[in-house]
């Protein structure tokens, strides 16, 4: 290796070392935001408080009562009295929905006519409250279908005559339990690769500009090149090391495993990185001192990588307009090839698109900042 | 008249419509002490980083070991170091680690090996520093080690950028000692100053104002140049009031002021007696002054220089 490339790589590891603020960003940040994701942040919904107003107090109605009891979706509520105190419960937030069970519940069926129930949920939380609508749908359906075998209800004509359903049996694929930390987790490698190698990159280059040290690279012979692959060679050390962390916390902490090939995964995480360290080193090429680094850093990339690149929020319900803006955010080529590898075990051919589209970045950003580089070394 | 190793001709830059360096020549001689002098803003750091290739000029040529510089800057890189004017070290790092780092940057042997280094440390008095962090050292010893950093790969030319400022006396004293060491070892050492002090150490200095050269020469050819006949200083408390009346005397050549004290300079051959007998007459009331004749100093030779060239418009030379 060449003296001047080994020397400012060793520089670059020495200060990472010896400098609280990178360390704690390459460090603290991706640890907390684990933490976070994995146990604090689940998108999950149980626990759906569900009161009952049992107007009727039968033995059907109890039966409706005692399966909210049983199901582990469902935190067992409160037993309402009135309606006054149901609207209460709802406005307070005590209760995500109330079921309202009429008096002539248990005679109707007896009758033979139709039941009705009434849910009111609260729909202040759209998650919680199509999710609790879903539950319950579900189990009125299965409880209707048991019931209609159980009783059998003679028609006008005398025959007991019964249509039985459609056996629907939908099975959920790759994820089966439907746990949200299994679809985070791709994008959290994502999100804290953005933080550690972004941040971390274009702040290493804007210190040098800041503290004067700069000029001391450039009065010597190291070219903008060696520049550029003696600051992204550490980082990349440093965040190819982090992945591995993640992708280890992610099996044994949350049960996420890798399904696909690691070396395509580790491979398809270089390409990602390599861009994000290009960006990092064109946001240091824009700005003067540490503080606008970070500010763009954040505006620029960490923000639309957590709100568009598909990590949390789909971007197939994004507007046409937003939906175009993704196309520039490399989080999401990654993270989708990411998901294809991590939960549906895909092969090599499912991700060379986005693949291509990481290399493509990488070469137009780091092409761009060492052009910059150059630049501005002759046009002072 | 030895080999010149740098050449500078009718050199320009500009910012705008300001014109920080203005049809700037001159020559350095090798393996000499050249000063740069000049106020803050008188053009020197622009010129230094033009000279060094870390900056593009508008006109004119730099030649350097026969490189030109404006044409082909990173091929003059490796032959000449730079200390810039905060001294710029890596604060996180030992004596030691930025030692080893500068010296990596050029690929020099010297610091390759932790005895090397040490033994350069030493060389420039931080022996038992080495691991102290740069950020951590007194200005003093800091810009010894800066030194040190711009020198491993022993350069052919050093270019030193305001080296001095803001370091105690002492400390200056002994950055001198180590200036004056390279340059007898042959290094050509071109060093911005506003120091006045500190031109008298220099072979050959230049005086910058306004981004134009105002004088050249060596230290002493340049006083007997500028300043013909001989100097006093008055001082005590008298002296103010003589400056105010010194304007209409033909005698007086020059005056100018000195802190609380006055220097003039008077016509060729005057004598000490002859000037206080003079000055007497003129102090009326305020007799309370002592006179001294002075060597005069690069201090009045430069006032001198600026003051023609701001009432002419014009170099002097």
């Amino acid at each position: 290796m060449k003296l001047e490339l080994r020397a400012m790589i060793r520089k670059e590891f020495r200060q990472v070392f010896r400098d609280p603020h990178t360390l704690g960003i390459l460090l603290l940040v991706p640890m907390m935001l684990l933490v976070l994701f994995g146990y604090a942040i689940s998108m999950d919904v149980d626990n759906i408080v569900v009161g009952v107003l049992d107007n009727d107090k039968s033995p059907e109605s109890r039966r409706i009562t005692e399966l909210f009891r049983v199901l582990d979706a469902f935190s067992p509520g409160e037993s309402l009295l009135s309606p006054d105190e149901a609207e209460e419960a709802l406005v307070d937030g005590r209760l995500n929905a109330v079921l309202i069970i009429p008096p002539e519940f248990g005679r109707d069926m007896e009758a033979g006519r139709i039941p009705s129930v009434q849910l009111l949920i609260d729909g202040s939380n759209v998650l919680v409250a199509s999710t609790t609508q879903g539950y319950v749908d579900a189990m009125f359906f299965d409880l209707s279908l048991r019931l209609n075998t159980e009783w059998r209800v003679p028609t006008a004509d005398g025959d007991a005559t019964f249509t039985p359903p459609i056996d629907f049996r939908p099975r959920t694929w790759f994820n089966p339990e439907l746990r949200s930390t299994v679809f985070l987790i791709p994008g959290l490698i994502a999100f804290i690769m953005v933080i550690t190698a972004v941040l971390s990159t274009a702040l290493s280059v804007v210190r040098e500009k800041e503290k004067g040290t700069m000029e001391m690279l450039d009065a010597s012979p190291l070219s903008s090149t060696t520049l550029i692959i003696g600051k992204t060679i550490p980082f990349m050390v440093i965040s190819m090391l982090e992945t591995v962390f993640i992708l280890i916390a992610g099996r044994f902490l949350f049960g996420v495993e890798i399904s696909g090939s690691i070396s395509l995964l580790l491979g398809i995480s270089f390409l990602f990185l390599l861009s994000c360290l290009g960006i990092g080193l064109l946001i240091s090429t824009v700005v003067d001192t540490q503080q606008s680094a970070f500010l763009l850093a954040t505006i620029s990339i960490v923000l639309p990588t957590m709100i568009l690149s598909g990590f949390i929020y789909p971007i197939r319900n994004m507007p046409i307009p937003v939906q175009a803006v993704t196309f520039l955010i490399p989080a999401r080529y990654f993270i989708s090839a990411e998901r294809a590898l991590m939960i549906r075990g895909a092969g090599a051919v499912s991700i060379w698109p986005q693949s291509v589209v990481l290399l493509g970045f990488s070469i137009v950003t780091l092409g761009i900042s060492s052009l910059r580089l150059g630049i501005r070394r002759r046009k002072r | 008249m030895g080999e010149h190793i740098i050449e500078v001709s009718s050199l320009v830059k500009r910012f705008g419509d300001f014109i920080a360096v203005d049809n700037v020549s001159f020559s350095v001689e090798k393996g000499s002490l050249f000063g740069l002098l000049g106020a803050n803003g008188a053009g020197k750091t622009t010129l230094i980083r033009m000279l060094c290739g870390l900056m593009a000029a508008d006109a004119g040529s730099v030649s350097l070991a026969g490189i030109d510089v404006l044409k082909n800057p990173e091929e003059v890189k490796m032959r000449i170091g730079y200390m810039s004017q905060r001294f710029s070290l890596y604060r996180d790092l030992t004596a030691d680690e930025n030692l080893e780092f500068f010296g990596g940057l050029y690929g020099a042997r010297d610091t390759e090996g932790a005895a090397g280094r040490s033994r350069i440390l030493d060389s420039v008095g931080l022996a038992g520093m080495e691991n102290t962090l740069a950020g951590d050292l007194p200005g003093g010893i800091s810009q010894r080690l800066a030194l040190a950093c711009a020198m491993s790969h022993n350069p052919a030319v050093l270019f030193l950028d305001e080296p001095t400022a803001g370091v105690d006396p002492v400390s200056r004293r002994r950055f001198w000692d180590l200036i004056h060491e390279r340059a007898e070892e042959g290094t050509t050492v071109l060093v911005t100053t506003h120091y006045l002090d500190e031109a008298e150490y220099c072979n050959d200095i230049v005086l910058m104002h306004s981004g134009r050269i105002v004088a050249d020469g060596g230290p002493d050819e340049m006083k007997r140049r500028i300043i013909s006949g001989p100097v006093f200083e008055i001082s005590g408390s008298g002296a103010s009031f003589l400056e105010s009346v010194l304007e209409d005397e033909s005698w007086v050549i020059e005056f100018s002021l000195f802190g609380d004290s006055v220097h003039i300079q008077t016509e060729e051959g005057m004598g000490l007696i002859d000037v206080k007998s003079r000055l007497l007459t003129l102090a009326g009331n305020n007799q309370d002054f002592e006179i001294e004749h002075i060597t005069p100093s690069l201090e009045d030779v430069f006032l001198r220089i600026i003051d023609q060239s701001e009432s002419e418009g014009e170099a002097v030379i």
